[in-house]
């Protein structure tokens, strides 16, 4: 038998009639070229500049290499693993030795690619780089142990085995027609070089083994192959919806935004800024919300898009709620910007399921499967919502988190960064995110530009150190000595920097009016007294905001319904048009309460269950927020929750004392829209609560939210003032309070103090800076590391979902753990999903995707210890644990006690202050 | 007393290697450019062999910038040497700050740190202790003090300020110092045919941003190092590599050094760092866990807790070793390599135990086979070593005699225990396997490794039984007791035995 025969004989596919190994590859090879052929022209491009080829030689080269990735099935491990394929194995000449243990055939690969491509002439070092990552296509790199283990196999393997290796190898070169990179400098590939290939590979290869796409039994000797399988993957990724690049127009801001009827400042800088740019850049927005940011962004992502052929566009949200905040419009900009085209728009986020929006889009794309062409608009195809997936598409909303696994070394991790490359990704509300995020965040810059993506950073005003840190991430050197002018302002990172500032849009002058006394009892009667008028009170933790909702007095439970009744004939508003809509099926559930002379109260934060949350998030935004119909005499408690993205307007507005730039923010929801006022509050006016002694621990556990430091700091800024310019004095305070540490400057009797936090808030600060730079590929060339820190994270093979504990706990490293429940409770011997008994909750068996969504609605997160240790040892039910909507959740009985210490309490679900804590 | 500068240690020999099988001492260039003609670093102490090598690779890291990558520890192994003018440049570069005396910058010590109270210079070893230390090794005590050649100085300072335990310090407004970097973990030395080999075969990659060693910064004076002042992150593969965990100052007598100033170092921040020489693994919040050392125990009996099927902590030098030899290997060079575990067993400030183990590494360490085969052999051992425990507690109630065993701690428990105790029968049972299990491990892949196992178990019971038999003597009621032991005895063999016919 000849080495051909034997090669031939191989097979990649079980079943019959079986797929050959040699026509798979070139099925992947094929894949690859499609998909590189859709791509704009600068995709292209770069990867002729990564290897130094002409264009049509580097896809060639490309296309070869991702064919290759299954060569370790060339083994006998492999083979052995399908009766009937090892005889035609056997009787072709292959002989099988003694069969060792299974090792996974990305192990092969690698091994097998180390020794051919030096073979065949290319250098040691990219030829192992290379080698590994096409080895790692399903996921991670094979580690020293796998690889000795496969190493031991190779010692006693006949040589034809070796010799049918190189002759496939040979194969997909010549029917590729590929060339050989010449060799650059060192010998090395640069590692973002190896990540487009390394990713390609695992995407083309799940397209590939699709055996409705690719039926297996084609047979590779054909002469046009190939042809053959280049038409198939052509036709796949149209049956998948896989878009080809389609140039845009330059189009005028007015065109893309009919609704807003003159660019602002804002939106006029970006394109005077943009004009010209030809490499791509980093845009830094630093301006208060309410400027138009997100259309700024948009229309920054088409000109860029425009002048440089950025393939797509990724905006990435702190959370969940802000992904489907801004969905629609995304969706809106995009259908605007791609009439006529088919522009996919993929939400991205584990819970994407739950956006409305987002189901639209999917039951749309369902019946129609794959095949049939849409008729335009953003369609979201099922095909790119399977997670790992979900990235590549070129247009999507997520979550950042989605985007910081491409930097940790989860699960097809490069995939993720493959599908950022050569787009605009958009990173919003950057000046939200802690330390160790933040770190995840620059070494995602830095990756964005090696990839050739450009990025806009959107984001409140920044400390000077946070900022340059930022800017120098992208710009790989020192930013130094920039004068980039006064805040809010634009800064442009290209070649070169370029920096604009802009007229604040609205500053609003606001008397500060310090409250020494911080007991809830005081300080409901305080607000009482300031109405009538739409109150807010945003203090810092849940358990203070059920306190003060008590205080305000006993009330009448408010129903939606009779909300809706009292606010009877008033309409307006999109927000309270939809929260009407809401009223046939929820009707019943409690919003709020009543006073007796008719103060409607309510109290938002994050310990209600989602839909809870939902629905009173939603009922705020209509009653205090723009064009809905505002009470006369109405009162919000409310956590953080209301400081970030929900547009309220309060009369009057009280916060605790909290970090300078969140007390700005909350200032932001004061006297926010135009509009008549009562009189009293005819001028706005900030009440701030700080504690006469100083005192932020126990009880009111303030310095367990934020740094004890900081709160120390903002209020030796704040103390003696009398008004504040929002934003205008924001950027001098942050300075002065972040940059500015001097704990000699605080009084004496404050002086120690100071000078104890601060240290412990730097070391506490550098070592999440440490960890964030050591466990993320915060250098480019640890993609492959096997010695580093990142290699640890690896090592533990966590898969890419966010919703994981495991992956969640390596992206936020939050010091409390927490967990996500189910409140359920137990009516007779059953588990409810309500008080009532009416829906049993289901535990075993199959749990349908209806069910699943209605078990996810009711989650709420909870961090009280020893709340989630207990809870993260208890398995999740057995039908949950199949579904990956309820895979992280747990049941939690309503009236468990959970014992620490000496103390214990019992955990209730009221129906008006959401999961409260009673000690027993 | 003193001098200005004196004893350099880049020049002056005093790094003990093993050449033509002949110990002598070199200075650290020779060690590095010569590093081909030395079999290996031969010191009696474990210690001390860990730290010379951390020396020599810091100066590599910094000198070669790298490796960057394993691809550049290959060129080096096939040219047989490391590239010799970077190293050159790089030492004369720094040579000022190599002198083991110096009036600015003592090198690893602190120039201005005051003679009074001054210390021991064995109080830099733990195998010397002295003070309140057990005095485990050695009775050499303040009185009688040797004066310590500046060769045996300077590696007795190196081995301080890596393996120094935290604990009560009450210098220099520093109530407690803390522990210096490898104080508890064990650490991963693989070594092969020669230092040079040794040297690249812990040589793991590195990227020298955000790193520096103790001689590339300003030197230290007791103003930082008061009251704690001095904190940095624990991170950085070079700053760790020569970490100044105490403020040491050196005295000169003009031929050797007694005595030396002492008071604390720099203290460690707690820090996300993978040391490659120690066994790590992330815990799911993004913590490091680290393989230690147990006290009671070999680090053989917990080896498989480095096995990855189990979850297992894995070196970097021990993965970047097997990736070097299967490379090597590909190529028709032959990389033999033997793995040394060293470390000290340490409870709070006291030290234990210093430790080091050398096993084979066979090619394929870890394969399933080999992880099986390890598991049972643990698991026997283990066993058997529970039964003769037992066995002990039996013969030494039998000899006590039944009594009313009262409430709590009472007299006879404790006089039972000690007895047993005293009974060399679980002591030199796992002596023996010590010696045993590096010839079980260079086969563990074998199907007939387990036999010599068994074998291996069988005589080490048997010595260990012997001898048990030997020190009880033979008194009536001592006789009585063996006769019920022997039976007892004779089962736990049996049961040894059935387990080799399943």
């Amino acid at each position: 038998m000849s080495v051909e025969e034997a090669a031939l004989a191989l097979w990649a596919k079980s079943g019959n009639p079986f797929h050959p190994l040699l026509a798979h590859m070139l099925d992947t090879a094929a894949v690859a070229l499609a998909v590189l052929r859709m791509e704009p022209p600068r995709t292209r491009a770069l990867y002729a500049e990564d290897w130094g080829l002409p264009e049509e030689g580097a896809l060639a080269w490309a296309a070869a290499l991702v064919g290759l990735h299954d060569l370790g099935k060339a083994s006998p491990v492999f083979q052995a693993g399908w009766e009937e394929g090892k005889e035609r194995v056997q009787r072709a000449g292959l002989p099988f030795g003694e069969l060792l243990d299974w090792v996974a055939h990305g192990v092969f690969t690698e091994l097998f690619l180390r020794r051919l491509l030096k073979e065949k002439g290319l250098p040691e070092r990219a030829a192992n780089d290379l080698a590994a990552a096409l080895g790692a296509h399903h996921g991670f790199p094979a580690n020293a142990e796998e690889k000795s283990r496969a190493r031991r196999h190779l010692r006693t393997e006949d040589p034809l085995w070796k010799e049918a290796r190189r002759w496939l190898l040979e194969e997909v070169f010549r029917r590729l027609g590929a060339p050989l990179p010449p060799s650059q400098g060192n010998g090395e590939a640069r590692p973002e070089a190896v990540l487009r290939v390394m990713a390609l590979a695992s995407f083309a290869d799940w397209v590939a083994s699709d055996p409705s796409l690719f039926p297996y039994g084609r047979d590779p000797r054909r002469g046009d192959y190939l042809k053959e399988a280049l038409r198939l993957a052509q036709e796949a990724l149209n049956r998948l919806g896989w878009p080809a690049f389609a140039k845009a127009q330059r189009r005028e801001f007015g065109e893309l935004f009919p609704y807003i009827p003159k660019p602002n400042a804002l939106q006029e800088s970006v394109p005077a800024l943009l004009e010209g740019a030809c490499t791509p850049v980093l845009l830094l927005v630093e301006a208060p919300m309410g400027m138009g940011k997100t259309e700024a962004a948009l229309y920054a992502h088409h000109l860029l898009q425009a002048g440089l052929g950025h393939r797509g566009l990724y905006v990435a949200l702190p959370t969940q709620a802000t992904a489907n905040g801004l969905f629609p419009r995304v969706r809106g900009f995009l259908e605007r910007l791609g009439e006529g085209s088919r522009l996919e728009l993929q939400l991205q986020h584990g819970t994407a399921l739950l956006n409305p929006h987002y189901a639209g889009l999917l039951e749309r794309a369902a019946p129609r499967q794959v095949g049939e062409e849409e008729e335009g608009g953003a369609v979201a195809s099922a095909w790119f919502s399977a997670r790992k997936r979900a990235m590549l598409a070129p247009y999507g909303v997520g979550t950042l988190d989605q985007a910081l696994l491409g930097v940790l070394r989860v699960k097809h991790h490069f995939v993720r960064l493959w599908g950022l490359m050569n787009r605009v990704v958009v990173l919003d509300e950057v000046h939200a995110y802690d330390v160790y995020t933040s770190g995840l965040l620059q070494a995602l810059l830095r990756w964005l530009r090696a990839l050739g993506s450009s990025a806009v950073v959107m984001t409140a005003t920044l400390p000077p150190s946070r900022r340059r840190a930022l800017l120098e991430a992208w710009a790989g050197e020192e930013v130094e000595g920039q004068d980039l002018g006064p805040y809010p302002r634009v800064v442009l990172v290209g070649e070169g920097v370029k920096a604009r500032s802009l007229p604040p849009a609205r500053e609003v002058e606001v008397a500060l009016e310090v409250l020494r006394e911080v007991d809830v009892e005081p300080l409901a009667q305080r607000l009482k007294g300031a109405l009538p008028g739409a109150v807010g009170a945003i203090v810092n933790t849940v358990d203070r905001a059920q306190d003060l909702y008590r205080a305000l007095g006993e009330g009448t439970p408010l129903t939606l319904e009779e909300l809706a009744r009292r606010l009877g004939g008033i309409s307006g508003g999109q927000a309270w048009e939809e929260v009407r809509q809401a009223l046939p099926e929820r009707g019943g559930e409690v919003v709020g309460k009543v006073l007796t002379d008719g103060t409607l109260v309510f109290l938002l934060h994050a310990r209600f269950p989602a839909e809870e949350r939902a629905l009173r998030g939603s009922v705020v935004l209509a009653l205090f927020g723009k064009g809905g119909p505002r009470p006369p005499r109405a009162i919000l408690v409310a956590t953080q929750v209301a400081e970030q993205s929900l547009d309220l307007d309060f009369d009057l507005l009280y916060t605790d004392l909290a970090p300078i730039d969140l007390l700005f923010q909350r200032s932001g929801r004061l006297h926010r829209h135009e509009r008549p006022r009562p009189e009293e509050h005819a001028r706005p006016r900030l009440l701030l609560g700080v504690p006469e002694d100083l005192d932020f621990g126990k009880p009111l556990y303030w310095d367990k939210v934020y740094e004890d430091y900081v709160l120390l700091a903002t209020w030796r800024a704040l103390s003696g003032r009398d008004r504040l310019r929002v934003p205008g004095d924001l950027e001098a305070l942050l300075e002065e309070i972040y940059e500015g540490e001097n704990p000699e400057s605080f009084p004496e009797g404050l002086r120690e103090r100071a000078k104890k936090s601060l240290k412990a808030l730097q070391e506490r600060r550098d070592r999440e800076a440490n960890t964030a730079r050591r466990l993320s590929l915060s250098e480019l060339d640890r993609l492959l590391a096997y010695w580093d820190e990142g290699a640890l994270v690896a090592q533990e093979r966590l898969e890419d979902d966010e919703e994981k504990a495991e992956t969640q706990r390596l992206l936020t490293r939050l010091g409390d753990p927490s967990v996500a429940v189910v409140p359920l409770f137990r009516v007779g011997e059953g588990l409810f999903l309500d008080r009532e008994g009416r829906r049993r909750a289901p535990l075993k068996g199959e749990v349908s995707r209806e069910e699943a969504e209605a078990l996810f609605r009711r989650a709420v997160r909870l961090s009280r210890f020893p709340l989630p240790q207990e809870l993260l040892k208890e398995e999740p039910p057995p039908a949950w644990r199949k579904s990956g909507l309820l895979r992280g959740l747990r049941p939690l009985e309503v009236g468990r006690v959970f014992r620490s210490g000496e103390r214990a309490f019992q955990v209730e679900l009221d129906p008006e202050l959401g999961v409260v804590y009673l000690p027993v | 007393m003193g001098s200005l500068e004196k004893f350099n240690l880049i020049d002056e020999p005093w790094i003990p290697v093993l050449k033509g099988g002949r110990v002598v001492e070199v200075g650290i260039g020779e060690a590095l450019l010569r590093a081909h003609e030395f079999a290996r670093i031969e010191t009696p102490s474990p210690l001390e062999e860990a730290v010379l090598h951390r020396l020599l690779l810091a100066v590599l890291h910094r000198a070669l910038s790298g490796p960057r990558c394993p691809e550049d520890v290959l060129d080096w192994w096939r040219k047989g040497g490391f590239p010799q003018d970077p190293i050159r440049d790089y030492l004369n570069r720094f040579r000022d700050r190599f002198f083991l005396f110096h009036p600015e910058a003592p090198f690893l010590q602190v120039a201005d740190l005051p003679e009074e109270n001054p210390l021991p210079w064995s109080k830099l070893l733990p195998e010397l202790a002295s003070g309140n230390n057990p005095t485990l090794f050695d009775h050499t005590t303040e009185e009688n003090l040797p004066k310590a050649t500046y060769a045996q100085a300077a590696r007795a300072l190196l081995v301080h300020q890596a393996f120094a335990p935290g604990g009560l310090l009450r210098r220099y407004g520093v109530g407690s110092a803390k522990d210096a970097p490898v104080a508890r973990p064990a650490l991963f030395l693989p070594t092969g045919q020669n230092l040079l080999e040794t040297l690249l075969l812990n040589l793991v990659p590195y990227t020298p941003e955000d790193d520096a060693p103790i001689w590339e910064v300003p030197p230290l004076r007791l103003g930082d190092l008061e009251g704690a002042r001095t904190k940095w992150p624990l991170t950085g593969r070079t700053r760790v590599y020569t970490w100044p965990a105490r403020g040491v100052r050196l005295l000169d007598e003009g031929d050797g050094v007694r005595f030396m100033g002492y008071g604390p170092g720099v203290e460690p921040l707690e820090a996300t760092h993978r040391d490659p020489m120690v066994a790590q693994r992330l815990d799911a919040k993004g913590n490091l866990l680290v393989l230690r050392l147990s006290e009671e125990r070999s680090f053989w009996r917990d080896f498989s807790a480095m096995l990855p099927r189990q979850g297992g902590k894995v070196a970097a030098t021990l993965e970047h070793a097997e990736n070097l030899q299967g490379e090597l290997e590909d190529e028709g060079l032959e990389g033999r390599i033997t793995l040394r575990v060293l470390g000290q067993v340490s409870d709070q400030a006291k030290v234990l135990d210093i430790r080091r183990e050398v096993y084979p590494l066979p090619s394929g360490l870890l394969t399933p086979k080999a992880e099986e085969n390890l598991e049972k052999a643990l698991k026997m051992a283990e066993e058997l070593g529970q039964g003769l425990k037992h066995l002990a507690q039996e013969v030494a109630k039998a000899v006590v005699g039944e009594r009313d065993r009262g409430h709590g701690r009472s007299p006879y428990l404790e006089e039972l225990t000690k007895l047993a105790n005293s009974l060399p029968l679980e002591r030199l049972y796992w002596h023996a396997l010590d010696g045993a299990f590096p010839r079980f491990f260079a086969r563990v892949e074998e199907e007939a490794s387990l036999d010599l196992w068994r074998e291996a178990l069988r005589g080490a019971a048997l010595e260990a039984w012997k001898a048990t038999r030997r020190f009880l003597g033979t008194g009536a009621r001592h006789l009585k007791a063996l006769a019920q032991g022997e039976q007892e005895f004779g089962r736990l063999l049996g049961e040894l035995g059935e387990e080799v016919r399943t």
